[in-house]
Formats: structure tokens, C-alpha cells, sequence
């Protein structure tokens, strides 16, 4: 949708109500929030664990949000300063930045330090895809101004793009740090970084607009391709003089390219002639930027401010008003899990706002989306309206990037296959299957099940199941996930009875029932007697994580 | 009397029908549609549009023209495979000509040839045409290419790149696709497993609220009834790809077997594959043109091969599959007339489709372009051009495929079909 923003200093919604933003204290006004129902506390606590951490809240924490009515906002507080904060954002931003492909322009192979092991292809195109999204992560985790996003003079990097790209990454380094590119490009955060030119490229001939048009979409919320688009307005379209005149005085081609090719200008820094050189793409090119004007016949400029290339571009960005209001909208909708309509426009402007007066704190924005009505509906009333019945995000689907974190959490599990992470990849595996982006074709996460998800979940439960009920009951040492109960402990005994009502508890965030507890118990027996003891806790665990209330939060 | 089912192997082993003997047309809900998306955008002048003597549209120096069938092409002897496929499956092929898809950039033209617009939130042709169908375990099949779903996504099943679901179904994965085998549950404790996630599900909905929740079960329902399905037919349906190239290639030829098989059992109704051509740059070639050549070569050569495979099959409804299936060739955009700086064609907004087999009006080419190889309005209903007629868009050819799904196109949008395409 095209987001339509006004530009008045204090908006007043349609209704007449306001809502207030105080730290994170949120006064719900609206009629519209009337329409909702919140979750209770530790299915809140459940929800809020994994979209803030990537993981499931503790046995303790879900006790605490049981308890009190408001211990889910201190949880989220603490939270948003827990280390797995900070994780979780990169996948979370990889959803919307659309970074992370599996194939890029230039291959792994082209780098020397890369060759001799085929296992090194995966890790370095996750690092390559991951650098512009780390930088944000850490950035936001970290609570620093969000105008770094675009000013920084560092990015992250780890071991493959250490060995790969001109940065200052220490040789002996391992893990994601703090670098800095010394190839003399400028300080402007995410517009500087290779993983994001390399993810949107531009050909020879095309000038970086595909490039301005993906800025405008990720930093500004405007999506140039989303206006409808009329050629036949243009008198001779294999004309290149007259297309170019068309682009700067025929109203429908200028009402677009009159901004577009601009902005386009200033990234001519990164333009390369030849796309599949790695030597090209890897390095910053400052000798270029005033090829823009020579080229493209415009000057360099943010929507009618000129800049000087690269390097004022990232400071103009931060300064132009859209800038904010898109981070509030980012900031809802990656946590609303769906995109923003007008009846949000008081809800993100009062975001805007708060993010504004707090230091463009993007941390603080997120608790402030949380600590709302909109993300802590888990159900409808009565009076809701026909949109928000159809359209509101009551209850959300795991797919495979939060499924895989969560097991790895719980239990250590891992699925490898020749260097490859097989839950975050589609050349071998199965990540786009288990609803997942791949950042090119498929560019929203599954929203409700399919055939080819519940396939996928299926196999990684049964796997991780038996995996981890292998290591927990044969292996010595600490557990991972159970407690005391033995490999024959027999379903009848009052351990195996309160172990299966704490597990429950812990992965599904719902006191079980005794009748639940009875049919869990049928199962065991059923599968112990056709198989084994630890087939029979493998299939409980697979069951529970297959549990509709543990594949959807 | 006999049997549908003794009918059925009969005719299958020839013993019946002969096999150019077409059968009735088959009724409308038996229908079928395999979409090969050609990703990159290929250039028309190759095979399409003869545009001959024209100093503003460049074309292969090697390109003279062909007739055959009843359609005028652009024949080539670096493309005898084109020649092939219109001298044997002409009368069964209809060129759709000069077709606007409103913009030159792939991610979006993908998106709008595919849906018809360009919203973030919308079903493809296929998704639309398998979810509209009912009591199919597989309605719209992904073997690779875009596809966008919205209100259809639990009718959408992706197969993975590499066929991985066929793994995912017989639990190959685990030992096969890992580098130190995973060791899964037995089948009697996976069905277990299964019964009582599904039980659970089925609870859960009946006490739902109102909300989303609701619709996640049902659809999470719906998926496990789908995954028991294919779990039976282990062994009986293989959806796995089995490359016959000879190299590490495979031919779109080998991927869509699949689907032909599920197109011939009854369990889905419509599937996409996208052909990459020859090259890594795939069919958007800004530079050396004349890979069209071998892409085009390839493309025809798959065509000729899968309507051979197709001829040879029996579909549901008794009739050969290649009756029952109609293919939809499409790219997301066309080239430029004029070569640029380094030999190529850039992005064009006007570009061509095919239809061919079942339910398409064969031997004819609907629309045109002009001059400057920009489409031409045509007449709907007659699919001459005409200064009077309408400006085709991607929306027109995939409201025609609707249409010869026998769906009404104007429920799911603003555009018509194109009547002359449909028999």
C-alpha cells in the first residue's frame, strides 16, 4: 500500500481520541481498540519471549506472568536488554530488508580465502546478506540513535567478510564486530555496506535506480513500484533521447524519476561496469560518484535537497521527517506482523513522536509496540470492526527461522547438510517450505499453514525429538530440556505425570488439563508398547511441538 | 459393465483409444494448467513477432520467417526446435502478442504478469485455480518460479528446488539430506503422533475465538489431512526430480514430471516451473542477444518433449493429458527493439505468452505490434488488431486462463479474457 503521511505536527484521528505515548505506558482510547481482547499474561509472556528473543520464556517467567497482571512489561523491559535481543532483530529485519538470499551476483569461490572448502559457501553468503542487518541490530540493541542506521561510519563483520571485503576486521578475529571499511568510502551506515548493494544490485545501464527505489521502500516506507506506471504517455520508447526528456518533463514519467534519478545520482560510488566482477563489486569506487550527473544528466539530491553524494546522503536521510515515521511504522509492523493501514495512523504517529523525544530510541519504539493493544490481541469482541476482524493479527504462525531458534534453544538442535544450515536455506533445505522469506521470490513469512509447513515441522520435531531425548536420557551430564523423570518411569507414576505438566508449561504456556494430561499419557503407552521407552518420549516431545498452541504464539 | 477404473488402464494401455484419436474435450473442472515462467524477460523478435525490414526494431540476423499451422513465426536454423514444435503441436498453439505489463523491473513485472497487479497482497493465476477446486491434495504445485498467495496459500504446495518435500514425505531427509544422519520415529509412532496433534487441533478449533485463530486451525487442519494423504501414497507417487541431462543440469522437461503425474492421478489441478534458459543470466540478456537463441532452442525442446510425455499419458477424465492440460508460457517482460551499448536488449513493458494444448483455439497469433514494437489493441472476441480494440495487459492473459478454468474472471478482477484464445 502506499502510505499516505500528513505533514501536521500534532494529528488528530478521525475518531477524536489520541493515544499517549510515556515511555511505554500505552492509554488505550480508541474505539478500535475496543475491538480487541489481550492475551492473558503467560501467553503474552510466550508470545513477547520469542518475537523480542527468539526463544521461550522460562518455567519462571511464565509463573511470573501468571501471577501478576503486569509482569509481562518488566519481563519485556528486561528483555529488550537481554543479549538474545539483539539476535533475534537480524532475523527479524531479514523479513523486511529481504537481504539474506541464497545466490548472489559474485560467488563465494571468487574470493581465495574462501576456496578449498565447499563448506565455506553457506556461512558466507548468510555473512554477506547478514552485514547491513547486523549493523541495524546493533544499533538498535545496543540503544544508540537510530539516524546511525544511515550515518555510521562503522559496520559489522565477521570472519568470511573479514577474509573477503576491505575492512579492518583483526586476523586472528572470530564472530560478529564492530569494523570499519578502509577503502575510503563515507560514513553512512546501511547505504555503505556492500551486503546491501550486493542483495540490490544495478545493472550497467540502469543507474542505480533500482537501488534509489529500494531505499526509498526500506528507509522512507514509499514504494515507487506500486504507482501504477503508463508508457504509452512517452512518444517514442525506443528513443533514448526521447525517453530521457520524458523522464525529466512528461508528467507521468517525472512524477516518479524526477526524485528517483536524483537520488539514483548520489549512489554512483557503488556503480560498477561490470556486475560479476568480485574486485568491482567488493570495493567503494569514490572516483565515480560524479558520474551520476554526467550520466544520468541530474545532480545529485534527496527529494529536492541536493547532496554531495554518499556522504551527505546518509545525513539528509536522517533529517527528512519520513525517515522517523517510517521507522514507527517499521517498528509496528515487524511486531504487529502485518502491514499498517490508515486506521494505524494515530498509533504510529503517537510511535513517531515518543521515538523522536527519546533520542530516536528504535529499542524503547519496540517496547512501546509491545506494550500495545494491537500486539497483545489474542482474540475479537463484538466490537470490532469488519477490517480488523479480517485483517488483525490474533494469532501468529512460527515459521521455520523462529521454529529452528526456538529448538536450538530448547534442545541444541541442528540440522546440517554440507555446510549448510538445512532450516535457513532453500538450495538444499527447507526454509521458504517451512514458511520462511528467501529475500527474492518469496518475501513475506507464511501466515497461516500449508501443506509443505506442516511437512517441514513434522520432520524437524520428529528429529529434534529423538535427538534430544537420546542426549537427556543416555548421555551423562546436564540436560537440556528434561527433568526428573527416568527413561522408564511409567506414565502411571506421579514424576511422569508432573513432568508432562511442566513441559507443557514451559513449551505451550498453558496449564494443562488432567484430561490433557490423561490423552498425553494414552500416547506414551501406546507408543511405548509399539515401540520402545524412548520412542514413547520422543513422540510425547514430537506431539508438544507439534501442539497447535506451540506452532502458533 | 465396466468399470471407469478398467476403462481407465485400458485406455492407458493403448488398448482402447488410439492414441490420435482425441477423446470428448474434457468437462471444465478436469482441467488443467501447467505455467512455465521464462524468468528475465525474453525477447518476441526471436520467435513471436516477424518483424522484417524494419531498421527500428533489431532482430538475429539469422531470423527469416516461418508459417506453419496457421501461425507466422520467426523461424531460425539455430532454432530448429521451434520448427519442430509449431509443424507438430501448431494447430494446438496460440501466440498472444504485444501485451503490456506496465513496468520493466523483474520483481515487480513478476508480480503483475502473475496476479494481474501489483499489490503486496494477492493470489497468482495457479493459486487461484487450485484453491478454487475442491477434494485435490495438491491444487497448485510450485516446482520453482514466483508464486503469491494470499487467501489460497494452504491450496499452494511448494515442492522445493531440489523436490525436497518428496524427501520431507518419506523421511529420506533425515538420512540423505544431513550431514550425520538424523534419526526419526517409527511410522506406527509417527501416525500416533499425528492422530493426536490432529485431535488437539480439531479441539482446539471448537473452542476458538473470534480472530485468526480460527482460520490458523482450519488451515492447520486442512495441511495434516494433506500431509496423512501423501504419507500414504509413499511409494505410489514419487515427487522427487530425476534429472536424465546427463549433467548437473536439470531440464524443466525432468521437473515437471511430477506434476504431470499429479495432473494424471486427479491431485492437482494447476503447477508452475520456472525456465532459467541456458545461461546463468537466465533470459535478460542486457548483453550478447544471441543467447536468446539457445534459450529459445531449450525452451522448444522441453515443449516438444513434455507435450510428447503429455500425449502419451491418460488423464482423469479418460482423454490424452495433453487434452485435459493446457500450458501457459509466459516471461515478465519483453526486450527493447533496439540493441544497446553492449550488444543486448534492455527491459521492455510489451512482451508475448503462449497457450497451448487443451481448451486453446490453436493455429492463430492474437494481438500484434507495431513499428515500434509496441503492443497493438485487439479485438477480444476475434483477437485480430484493432485501432478500436483493447490494449491487452498481463491482466487479459490471465483472466483468459481463468476463464479456461472456467472461472469467472470479473470475480477476481476488473479485466476480461480474451475470447478468441479459448476453444
Amino acid at each position: 500500500m502506499i502510505w499516505l503521511y500528513a505533514c501536521a505536527a500534532e494529528p488528530e484521528s478521525a475518531s477524536g481520541t489520541t493515544h499517549t505515548f510515556e515511555g511505554r505506558a500505552w492509554t488505550p482510547t480508541s474505539e478500535l481498540d475496543a475491538g480487541l481482547v489481550a492475551l492473558d499474561g503467560p501467553r503474552l509472556a510466550r508470545r513477547s519471549s520469542i518475537d523480542l528473543r527468539g526463544i521461550l520464556p522460562t518455567e519462571a517467567e511464565l509463573d511470573e506472568a501468571e501471577a501478576s497482571p503486569t509482569a509481562v512489561d518488566s519481563l519485556q523491559q528486561a528483555w529488550l536488554e537481554d543479549p538474545h535481543f539483539e539476535e533475534e532483530l537480524v532475523g527479524r529485519l531479514g523479513e523486511r530488508w529481504l537481504t539474506e538470499v541464497d545466490e548472489y551476483l559474485i560467488q563465494y569461490l571468487e574470493f581465495p580465502a574462501m576456496e578449498g572448502d565447499t563448506r565455506n559457501e553457506y556461512a558466507w553468503e548468510r555473512s554477506v546478506g547478514q552485514e547491513p542487518l547486523r549493523l541495524m541490530a546493533r544499533i538498535i540493541a545496543t540503544d544508540r540513535d537510530y539516524s546511525l542506521v544511515v550515518t555510521s561510519d562503522y559496520t559489522m563483520a565477521d570472519e568470511y567478510i573479514g577474509q573477503t571485503w576491505p575492512v579492518d576486521y583483526p586476523s586472528d578475529g572470530t564472530g560478529w564486530q564492530e569494523v570499519r571499511y578502509t577503502d575510503g568510502r563515507p560514513a553512512a551506515g546501511v547505504l555503505a555496506t556492500n551486503g546491501l548493494w550486493w542483495r540490490y544490485y544495478t545493472t550497467f545501464t540502469n543507474y542505480n535506480r533500482g537501488r534509489a527505489a529500494a531505499l526509498a521502500r526500506l528507509l522512507l516506507c514509499v514504494d515507487y513500484l506500486a504507482r501504477p506506471v503508463s508508457f504509452s504517455v512517452v512518444a517514442s520508447l525506443d528513443d533514448a533521447d526521447v525517453i530521457a526528456e520524458a523522464l525529466k518533463t512528461n508528467p507521468y514519467c517525472a512524477g516518479c524519476h524526477s526524485s528517483l534519478d536524483p537520488l539514483a545520482s548520489s549512489l554512483f560510488g557503488f556503480w560498477v561496469p561490470q556486475e560479476y566482477s568480485a574486485v568491482e563489486m567488493a570495493a567503494y569506487h569514490p572516483e565515480r560518484e560524479p558520474l551520476g550527473s554526467d550520466l544520468m544528466g541530474v545532480e545529485s539530491a534527496w527529494f529536492g535537497t541536493p547532496v554531495r553524494g554518499l556522504a551527505e546522503l546518509g545525513a539528509t536521510v536522517a533529517a527528512d521527517p519520513r525517515f522517523s515515521r517510517c521507522a514507527a511504522q517499521s517498528a509496528a509492523e515487524l511486531y504487529w506482523g502485518r502491514a499498517a493501514t490508515v486506521d494505524d495512523f494515530d498509533r504510529i504517529e503517537a510511535l513517531r513522536a515518543g521515538f523522536e523525544t527519546q533520542g530516536r530510541s528504535f529499542r524503547s519504539m519496540i517496547g512501546a509496540v509491545v506494550a500495545g493493544p494491537v500486539y497483545r490481541a489474542g482474540g475479537i469482541t463484538d466490537a470490532a470492526s469488519v477490517d480488523q476482524e479480517a485483517g488483525e493479527n490474533t494469532t501468529r504462525l512460527l515459521n521455520l527461522r523462529q521454529y529452528a531458534g526456538i529448538l536450538h534453544d530448547l534442545t541444541g538442535f541442528e540440522w546440517t547438510y554440507a555446510g549448510f544450515d538445512q532450516l535457513d536455506n532453500d538450495t538444499y533445505g527447507y526454509r521458504v517450505l517451512g514458511g520462511s522469506v528467501d529475500g527474492d521470490y518469496v518475501t513475506t513469512p507464511l501466515r497461516t499453514p500449508s501443506l509443505s509447513w506442516a511437512e517441514v515441522f513434522r520432520r524437524v520435531a520428529e528429529a529434534a525429538s529423538v535427538e534430544v531425548v537420546d542426549r537427556d536420557f543416555t548421555t551423562s551430564g546436564e540436560r537440556t530440556l528434561f527433568g526428573d523423570v527416568d527413561l522408564d518411569t511409567p506414565s502411571a507414576d506421579p514424576r511422569w505425570r508432573a513432568e508432562a505438566e511442566r513441559l507443557r508449561w514451559r513449551l505451550l504456556a498453558r496449564r494443562p488439563t488432567s484430561a490433557e494430561v490423561d490423552e498425553d499419557a494414552e500416547l506414551f503407552d501406546l507408543v511405548a508398547a509399539a515401540d520402545d521407552a524412548p520412542a514413547a518420549w520422543a513422540a510425547l516431545l514430537a506431539s508438544w511441538l507439534r501442539d497447535p498452541d506451540f506452532v502458533s504464539y | 459393465m465396466i468399470s471407469r477404473r478398467h476403462l481407465l488402464s485400458l485406455s492407458a494401455a493403448g488398448l482402447l483409444l488410439p492414441r490420435h484419436v482425441r477423446a470428448a474435450p474434457p468437462a471444465s473442472s478436469d482441467h488443467k494448467f501447467l505455467i512455465i515462467f521464462c524468468a528475465g524477460g525474453w525477447d518476441p523478435t526471436f520467435v513471436f513477432a516477424p518483424t522484417f525490414g524494419n531498421d527500428r526494431i533489431d532482430v538475429d540476423p539469422g531470423n527469416q520467417p516461418g508459417s506453419v499451422n496457421g501461425i507466422d513465426y520467426v523461424d531460425a536454423d539455430e532454432r530448429p526446435e521451434v520448427r519442430t514444435f509449431l509443424q507438430t503441436y501448431g494447430d494446438r498453439t496460440c501466440f498472444v502478442n504485444g501485451f503490456e505489463v506496465r513496468s520493466v523491473t523483474h520483481e515487480r513485472c513478476r508480480r503483475i504478469l502473475m496476479t494481474g497487479g501489483s499489490q503486496a497482497v494477492a493470489d497468482d493465476w495457479g493459486a487461484i485455480v487450485g484453491g478454487s477446486s475442491t477434494g485435490l491434495l495438491l491444487p497448485h504445485l510450485v516446482l520453482s518460479g514466483p508464486a503469491y498467495s494470499s487467501a489460497y496459500t494452504n491450496s499452494v504446495v511448494r515442492l522445493g528446488s531440489g523436490g525436497q518435500l518428496g524427501d520431507l514425505v518419506d523421511g529420506r531427509c533425515l538420512s540423505d539430506a544431513s550431514d550425520v544422519p538424523l534419526v526419526g520415529l517409527s511410522d506406527p509412532a509417527n501416525a500416533l503422533v499425528d492422530a493426536r496433534v490432529r485431535a488437539r487441533a480439531a479441539a482446539r478449533l471448537g473452542t476458538a475465538g473470534r480472530g485468526r485463530e480460527a482460520k490458523l486451525l482450519d488451515d492447520y487442519l486442512t495441511s495434516l489431512d494433506q500431509t496423512a494423504s501423501l504419507a500414504s501414497l509413499v511409494g505410489e507417487l514419487d515427487l522427487s526430480f530425476t534429472n536424465t541431462s546427463g549433467t548437473d543440469f536439470l531440464l524443466v522437461r525432468d521437473r515437471v514430471k511430477p506434476a504431470l503425474t499429479c495432473f494424471e492421478r486427479g491431485y492437482a489441478r494447476s503447477a508452475i516451473v520456472q525456465h532459467d534458459g541456458v545461461y546463468d543470466t537466465q533470459w535478460d540478456s542486457h548483453s550478447f542477444l544471441a543467447a536468446q537463441n539457445d534459450h529459445f532452442e531449450l525452451l522448444f525442446q522441453d515443449l516438444n518433449a513434455i507435450m510428447a510425455d503429455m500425449d502419451g499419458r491418460v488423464g482423469t477424465t479418460g482423454a490424452r493429458l495433453s487434452d485435459e492440460v493446457t500450458i501457459v508460457v509466459v516471461s515478465e517482460m519483453g526486450r527493447t527493439p533496439q540493441l544497446n551499448a553492449t550488444g543486448g536488449k534492455d527491459h521492455w513493458t510489451y512482451t508475448s505468452a503462449m497457450f497451448i494444448g487443451g481448451r486453446t483455439r490453436g493455429g492463430q497469433v492474437v494481438g500484434g505490434y507495431d513499428d515500434d514494437f509496441v503492443g497493438r489493441p485487439a479485438d477480444l472476441a476475434s483477437g485480430d488488431v484493432s485501432d478500436t480494440g483493447t490494449p491487452l495487459t498481463s491482466a487479459h492473459v490471465g483472466a483468459t486462463l481463468l476463464a479456461m478454468a472456467d472461472l469467472d474472471p470479473l470475480e477476481f478482477g476488473t479485466t476480461p479474457a480474451i475470447d478468441a484464445v479459448i476453444a
